[in-house]
Formats: C-alpha cells, structure tokens, sequence
C-alpha cells in the first residue's frame, strides 16, 4: 500500500515541481546562451528570473511539505485519505519519502543549473582539477570514503526527515484544539524547536562537566581516521538526528491513530 | 453480530456536548435512516464509526472492531463534504479506489457515470452537484459490508435522486447494510428499514419502519415532523 500511496503521492506533487524544474533548467541555459553572445541586459534579467525562480522553487518545497500534510490528511481530502484501508504508517511515511526525494530532487537541480551558468572553460579545467585531487584522495583510502559518504548521505537524510516530521508532528498536534488550528501548529513548532535546543544545550554541558569535551579536543581532526573528531561528530549526529525522528514519528503517529479530529 | 455496535458514545466539541450516551446496533442486511434536523450529531456519529472523529468517551465497533485499516476495508463512506482532488479527472479517482479497494466493482462504476451522464472531465470542472454524484457513484460501486452514506441526496436534483435511491436498492445485498442520514425524509422513507431519531446528540427513537407506522398510525415523515416541531 505504501508503494501504491507514494505513486499518488507523486503524481499530485509532480504536477507541481517538473514544470518548475524544467524552466528552472531551461532559463539556465538561456542565461549561458545570453552570456556567451554577451548581451548584457537580457543577460541581467534573465540572472533575476532565475535567482526568483530558485527562491520560488525553495520556498515552494516548504510550503508543499506543510499543504501536502494538511490537506491531504487533516482537511476536506482527509476523508478520503483517512478512511482508507491503509495502515497510519503507509500514510505518514509516504507523505515524507515523496517530500524528501523531492527536496535532494530539487538541490540536485539547482546544482545543475548553476553549474550551467557557470560553465565556462576555466571553470572546467578548475572541476577537473578538483576532481582529480579527490580522485587521488578517494584512491589512498577508498573505504573510509564510502563509508565517510554514506555516513554524510544518511545525516542528510535523517536532517531533512527531522525537520519534515516536526512539521508533520506540529500540524497533528493542532488536532488537539478546536479552534484556530493554524496558530496552534505555528506556536507548537516554535515550543518544539526551542525545547530541543535547550535538550542540545543542556546534553552539551553534561558532556562538558563528564570531560568528554576535553577528550575530544585531543583527538585529531584528519578525514580518513576513524577515531578522529569529524568521524564521531558525524556518527554522534546522526544518533541525535534519528532519535528525533523517531521522537517525531511516532507523536505524529500516535496523534493520527488515536486524535484524529477532522472538522 | 451486528455489523456496527456503538455502546455509551459521546463525543465533546470542547464544552458542547454532539452526542451523549449513544447505544445503538445496526445488524446486517438493514437500511437505516439516521435521521434529525441540522445539528443533531448525524455527522459526528457517522464520523466517529470511519475513525475520522476520536470519541470522548464510548466506543464504536465496525464487525467487532474498534475503526482501523481492517474495518475501512470493509466500510464504504460518504461524507457530506466534497473530498476529491480537484485536479484528478474522473478516470484518475476511479483507478485511485480500484488501486486502494479490493471490494471496488469497476464495471458498476462505469455503467453509474454512463447512466448519470458523467463525462471524464477534470473534477474541478465539474458543478458542484456532479461532483456529489461521482463521490456516490464511487462510494456505492464498493461491495462494502457497511454503507454509512452522510447526506447523500441532500445536493442533487430530483431526477438523480430518484437514481441514487434506485441505485442504493439495486445494491441491495443481503448481507449488505446501509446507515444513512439524511432531514429530507419523504424521499427516502420507502427505502428505509429502520429508523434512529437524533435529537440534540441523544436517541430518542429507534425502530423498524413499520412498527412506527403501525403504533403511531402516521409516516415516517409526519412522526418527524411531531417529534422535531420547533
């Protein structure tokens, strides 16, 4: 059912996201176009479109996550969403599959269409440059570097799914209220986000008086060492990161499951 | 076993109460109108037994469950608010509860739209009364054990009033049952079973259809009419 709630889910977003992909690209190679004739004051506007574009397309992916949960669970398309025959699980985690395959969807597109407008011929031979010096890099230790990249694909995962479950959790947690569910969801997330600063903040100074803080600074900061200080950084994060999203997931769970209160 | 069971159900709106102590059984193969003016907790009862609404207090049992993807398997609901995607096309809403229901009859679907002139449009072109009948086209397509129909007639002319009644009848399966609300009670009445009078979140009626006529020697229509006199 998840696989069958995740193509919907697509669909409705698609519609949405590929237009705006693809002018987003499109417009980026015009402007390298404009570029190359050196025709500078289409050049300047098109610089505008896109930069508006982008902030389009940034906000956009914000706003989706937000609408797409709402509306589609907790507003008029929650009647039928939610007398499904599909478990709160199915529901929950295709809405933040879909949105997170969007979000690196639409950073892997940005970075294409800058690298477009950018694309000159010393700005390849630099990227070729740099390329090579990573290859050589990769070449001296190429286990660590799988690993070192899955450990940094997995924190970004688990970051964009922290941040959309909490958006998820804020809106469910506006069911609790009967009136003016908007501004509830609005001052939840801000209570939220605060307290796990503090939660951070206070885990923080706990390692500090442990003198866990005094035994990292005399670890080395060196890529390829395991027992270096950015290796446990990372692997500390993404500990923290994945007990918030299944802090978040399972209250936003738990709400759909037994507060559900569509008006 | 009664296909729907609610025992002490109330649910509160804040400090309002919708319903107080609901105890009711609908046992299967009966057509029941929930009937009560506006307001009365028709919706928020239908709500609570789709699993939309949490109860306050009470619970409903859909075939002995509390509402889960088990009882939604089983339960076909219309809700009186327009649900759909407006961007869908009727062809795409179809695929949609053939992908997510098993119980769907296609061929049932089909021939309802023919037969109300439904074209394949994009929903958000359709009037308001059209997109009624295609959720009703949908909900009644399902070989559901439970129908709770929330209004079901309440936006559309009366020619296709007449079809939605002939079509809730020519579903008729015996081990089928229909819960539907509804205050335009003359329509309806020569489909009806049994009826629950709500008033102001409480039963104060429940029978079969004709013991009433024959221990009040009036319809349907005119006991409601005595009962709800403002």
């Amino acid at each position: 059912m998840l696989t069958k709630l995740m193509k919907y889910e697509f669909k409705a977003t698609s519609r949405v996201f590929l237009p705006l992909l693809a002018a987003l690209i499109l417009l980026s190679i015009v402007n390298r176009l404009l570029n190359a004739i050196g025709q500078t004051t289409p050049m300047a506007i098109g610089t505008a479109a896109t930069v508006a574009l982008i902030v389009c397309i940034i906000v956009l992916t914000l706003v989706m996550s937000i609408q797409r949960f709402r509306q589609n669970f907790l507003s008029n398309e929650g009647y039928l969403m939610m007398t499904l025959p599909v478990s709160t699980d199915s529901l929950i985690l295709s809405k933040l599959f879909v949105s997170v395959i969007w979000i690196l969807a639409n950073m892997l597109s940005l970075v294409v269409a800058v690298m477009i407008m950018i694309s000159y011929e010393y700005t390849f031979r630099e990227a070729l440059q740099i390329l090579q010096r990573l290859g050589s890099l990769i070449a001296e230790n190429p286990g660590y570097f799988t690993a070192y990249t899955l450990e940094i694909i997995l924190l970004i995962i688990l970051c964009l799914s922290s941040g959309i479950l909490l958006l998820y959790l804020c809106l469910s947690l506006s069911m609790l209220v009967n009136k003016r569910r908007g501004l509830f969801a609005f001052a939840a997330f801000f209570v939220i986000s605060s307290a796990l600063q503090i939660a951070a903040a206070f885990a923080n100074s706990i390692a500090a008086a442990l003198g866990v803080t005094g035994y990292l600074r005399n670890l080395r900061l060196e890529l390829w060492n395991p027992y270096s200080i950015s290796q446990l950084f990372i692997l500390i994060s993404i500990a923290a990161q994945a007990f918030v999203c299944l802090l978040f997931y399972f209250s936003t769970r738990f709400m759909l499951k037994n507060k559900l209160n569509l008006q | 076993m009664a296909i729907l069971e609610c025992k002490g159900l109330t649910k509160k709106y804040g400090k309002k109460e919708a319903l107080r102590q609901i105890d009711l059984q609908v046992e299967p193969g009966r057509i029941v109108g929930l009937l009560g003016p506006n307001g009365s907790g028709k919706s928020t009862l239908l709500k609570i037994c789709t699993g939309l609404l949490t109860p306050t207090k009470g619970a409903a049992h859909i075939d002995g469950r509390k509402p889960d993807s088990k009882t939604k398997a089983i339960v076909s609901y219309l809700p009186e608010v327009p649900y759909l995607n407006d961007w869908m096309k009727v062809s795409d809403i179809v695929a949609f509860f053939r992908d997510f229901y098993s119980d769907f009859n296609l061929t049932k679907a089909l021939d309802m739209l023919r037969n109300l002139s439904i074209e394949n449009q994009v929903l958000k072109t359709l009037s308001k009364g059209t997109k009624e009948k295609v959720q009703l086209v949908l909900v009644m397509a399902r070989e559901a054990k439970l129908y709770l129909l929330d209004e079901p007639i309440g936006g559309v002319d009366p020619a296709a009033r007449d079809y939605i009644l002939n079509t809730i009848i020519r579903n008729y399966n015996p081990e089928a049952s229909v819960v539907l609300s509804t205050h335009l009670i003359t329509d309806i009445e020569q489909v009806l079973d049994d009826v629950i009078f709500l008033k102001e979140g409480e039963i104060v009626l429940d029978c079969p259809v004709d013991e009433l006529r024959e221990s009040k020697g009036m319809s349907v229509d005119a006991y409601f009419r005595e009962v709800f006199k403002c």
